[in-house]
C-alpha cells in the first residue's frame, strides 16, 4: 500500500491543464494521470474494450494500469474532483515536436491517423490531434495521452481536424513543398501553423499541391470569412449530423496527403559534409576507439551527443547506455540518423533537431508548459567532438561558456575534441574572415577545462593535431 | 421557421447544441472544411450560410441609405 505521505513529492505537469477529465502528475520518476469521474468512467471504457490490450500489445499507446485506492485517497484529499489514479509507464525523454525530423513528425503524423483508424474499429476516436500526445522511446512513435481515447459520440465531427492540419500537416507540407524547415515555426506557434500563415508560406500556386487547396486555402478562406462566435454559424453547425464514417473518410483522406510528403533533398548540407574528410583513416579508427573505451569504462546512464551530426559516435554510445540524445542544429542530419535507426530497429537512440547555441527554451504558459531542453535531464557524459571549433568561431563562443554549460546540466564527464587553428577545418572557417580569436588556443583551453574538470585521457590525433580529452568533473 | 424548412430541405436532424468532448476549439473553419467534404447536405448549410451574409450586407446598405 502506498503511504499517504506521497502528497508532499507531488508535482503537477505543468503543461497539464487544457482537459477537463484529468491532468498528470509526477512523483519521483514515477508518472500519474489524476482523473475525474468522467476522465475515469472513459478510461474504464477503454481499459473493457479489446483495443485497449491490443493496443498496448503492439505498442502503440503506453502502458497505464490503475492505483490503489490508498493513493487515490491521497490525491483527492487534495484534490476532491479526482475519483481515481492511473499510472503509466515512464518516457525516457520528453522531446517536442519541435525537436523532431520531417520523418519524426511524418511518422508520429502516421502513427495518430492509424490510431484513429484502428479505434474506430471498436468505436473510439481521439478527442484531439495534438503533435505532444507522440513521444519516442525507441526509434517508434508511441501515443501517451491515454485520457484523449473516448467512445465516439455520433454527430461529433472530427474535432482534432484543424489541431492535426496546423501541428501535423502544415508543417510537414511546409517543408516539403517549400523546402523551409518547419522546427522554428512549431517553437514559435504554440497552437501549431494557423491556415493563414500557412496560406502566406505557401504562396498563390501552392494549391495546385495535393490537398493543400481543401486543407490550406478552404480552411483559411472559411476561418477568416466567419468568426466562431457567429451565432447563425453555430445554428447551423447544430443542424449537421456526422458520423463515424464521415469522421474515417476525411482522416483517410488527410493520411494519404501526409503519406505522400517527402523531405525535399535541396538543402542537403552537413550529411554530405563530414568532417570526416579532415582525417585520416587510422585517425577516424583511433577516435572512435577513444571514445569507445571511455564510454565502455564509465557505462553512463545518459549521453548528450551535442554536435553529432549523422550520429556516428551516438551509435557507438548506444553500446553502453540505455539512453543517447544525439542532437544536431541540421535537421537533415538528424533526419538520416533517426531513418538508420528506424530501418535497423535501433532502440536507445533519440536523435533531435537542437542547435547548443539556442536549444529548446521552456514554452506556453508561464513558460513552464513545455520544459527547456537543459532541463529535461542530467547527462552522465556529454561529447563534444568537432564541435568546440563552431561554437568559437562561428559563434563566437568562449571556452568559459562550453564550461559552463557543461556545468549547468551537471555532465559529470566530457568528451571533448579540440581542434588547432593550423587545421585544414579552421582554415576554412576563417579563409573569408579577419581572426579574432587569439584566446583560441590549447594552453587557454586547458586552462579552462581544468578549473571544472580533471584529465582522465588525453589523446592526440597526429595529422591535424586535433587533440582528444576526456574529462571528469572536480566533485565527482 | 425558416430554420426548420432549411433542414427538413438538406434532410438532416438537429443535434445536441455542443459538440460533446470537444474541449479543445475545432474551429470554425475546420468545421466548415468538413462541412463541405461531407457531401450535398453540407454544401446546403454553405450556401446558407453565404446566402445569410449577402442578405445581411444588402440589409446593412439599406439601412444606411434610409
Amino acid at each position: 500500500m502506498t503511504s499517504p505521505e506521497f502528497i508532499p513529492d507531488f508535482v503537477r505537469a505543468s503543461g497539464s491543464y487544457r482537459d477537463p477529465e484529468g491532468f498528470v502528475f509526477f512523483q519521483g520518476d514515477r508518472v500519474f494521470r489524476a482523473l475525474t469521474k468522467d476522465g475515469l468512467a472513459s478510461y474504464h471504457d477503454f481499459r473493457q474494450s479489446p483495443l485497449s490490450q491490443w493496443l498496448e500489445k503492439d505498442n502503440w499507446v503506453t502502458r497505464t494500469w490503475e492505483t490503489d485506492s490508498a493513493f487515490v485517497g491521497a490525491i483527492a484529499a487534495k484534490f476532491p474532483e479526482i475519483t481515481g489514479v492511473i499510472e503509466q509507464s515512464r518516457i525516457p525523454f520528453i522531446s517536442y515536436p519541435y525537436e523532431w525530423s520531417f520523418d519524426m513528425l511524418k511518422d508520429a503524423a502516421l502513427h495518430t491517423m492509424d490510431l484513429l483508424l484502428h479505434s474506430s474499429r471498436h468505436g473510439f476516436t481521439l478527442k484531439d490531434a495534438t503533435a505532444y500526445n507522440i513521444q519516442f522511446p525507441g526509434c517508434r512513435p508511441i501515443f501517451i495521452d491515454i485520457l484523449s481515447m473516448a467512445k465516439y459520440v455520433p454527430g461529433n465531427p472530427w474535432l482534432g481536424y484543424t489541431q492535426f492540419c496546423q501541428q501535423f500537416l502544415f508543417p510537414l507540407a511546409l517543408t516539403a513543398h517549400k523546402g523551409i524547415h518547419f522546427q522554428p515555426f512549431l517553437r514559435s506557434y504554440f497552437e501549431g501553423i494557423p491556415p493563414d500563415v500557412m496560406k502566406s508560406l505557401l504562396g498563390w500556386w501552392g494549391w495546385r499541391k495535393p490537398g493543400m487547396l481543401k486543407h490550406v486555402f478552404l480552411q483559411s478562406f472559411f476561418q477568416t470569412g466567419f468568426q466562431a462566435d457567429n451565432p447563425e454559424l453555430k445554428s447551423s453547425f447544430q443542424s449537421l449530423k456526422f458520423s463515424l464514417d464521415h469522421v474515417n473518410t476525411l482522416v483517410g483522406a488527410v493520411k494519404k496527403v501526409v503519406a505522400h510528403l517527402h523531405q525535399s533533398s535541396s538543402q542537403r548540407h552537413w550529411v554530405e559534409y563530414s568532417e570526416n574528410r579532415s582525417y585520416t583513416a587510422p585517425e577516424i579508427e583511433a577516435k572512435q576507439q577513444f571514445v569507445d573505451k571511455h564510454l565502455e569504462a564509465i557505462r553512463p546512464l545518459s549521453v548528450w551527443d551535442l554536435g553529432c551530426n549523422t550520429g556516428e559516435f551516438s551509435l557507438i554510445a548506444r553500446k553502453y547506455s540505455d539512453l543517447v540524445i544525439a542532437a544536431d542544429a541540421d535537421p537533415e542530419s538528424v533526419n538520416h540518423l533517426y531513418r538508420h535507426c528506424r530501418q535497423n530497429d535501433i532502440s536507445g537512440i533519440l536523435p533531435l533537431v537542437l542547435d547548443v547555441t539556442n536549444p529548446s527554451p521552456g514554452l506556453g504558459w508561464n513558460n513552464l508548459a513545455r520544459q527547456g531542453f537543459l532541463d529535461r535531464g542530467k547527462p552522465t557524459i556529454v561529447l563534444m567532438l568537432a564541435l568546440l571549433h563552431h561554437l568559437c568561431f562561428t559563434h563566437n563562443v568562449p571556452f568559459a561558456y562550453v564550461f559552463n554549460l557543461l556545468l549547468a546540466v551537471e555532465a559529470r564527464y566530457v568528451v571533448i575534441e579540440f581542434v588547432p587553428k593550423s587545421d585544414p577545418m579552421v582554415k576554412k572557417l576563417l579563409a573569408n574572415r579577419e581572426d579574432v580569436y587569439p584566446w583560441y588556443n590549447l594552453p587557454a583551453f586547458e586552462t579552462e577545462a581544468f578549473k571544472h574538470f580533471s584529465p582522465v585521457d588525453r589523446l592526440e590525433l597526429p595529422t591535424g593535431k586535433r587533440v582528444l580529452y576526456c574529462l571528469k568533473r572536480h566533485d565527482c | 421557421m425558416r430554420k426548420t424548412i432549411a433542414a427538413l430541405l438538406l434532410g438532416i436532424v438537429m443535434v445536441e447544441p455542443d459538440y460533446a468532448l470537444a474541449y479543445i476549439d475545432p474551429s470554425a473553419g475546420g468545421l466548415l472544411v468538413q462541412i463541405l467534404l461531407g457531401g450535398i447536405a453540407g454544401i446546403g448549410v454553405l450556401v446558407k450560410l453565404y446566402w445569410g451574409k449577402l442578405t445581411k450586407l444588402f440589409r446593412k446598405e439599406k439601412n444606411d441609405q434610409s
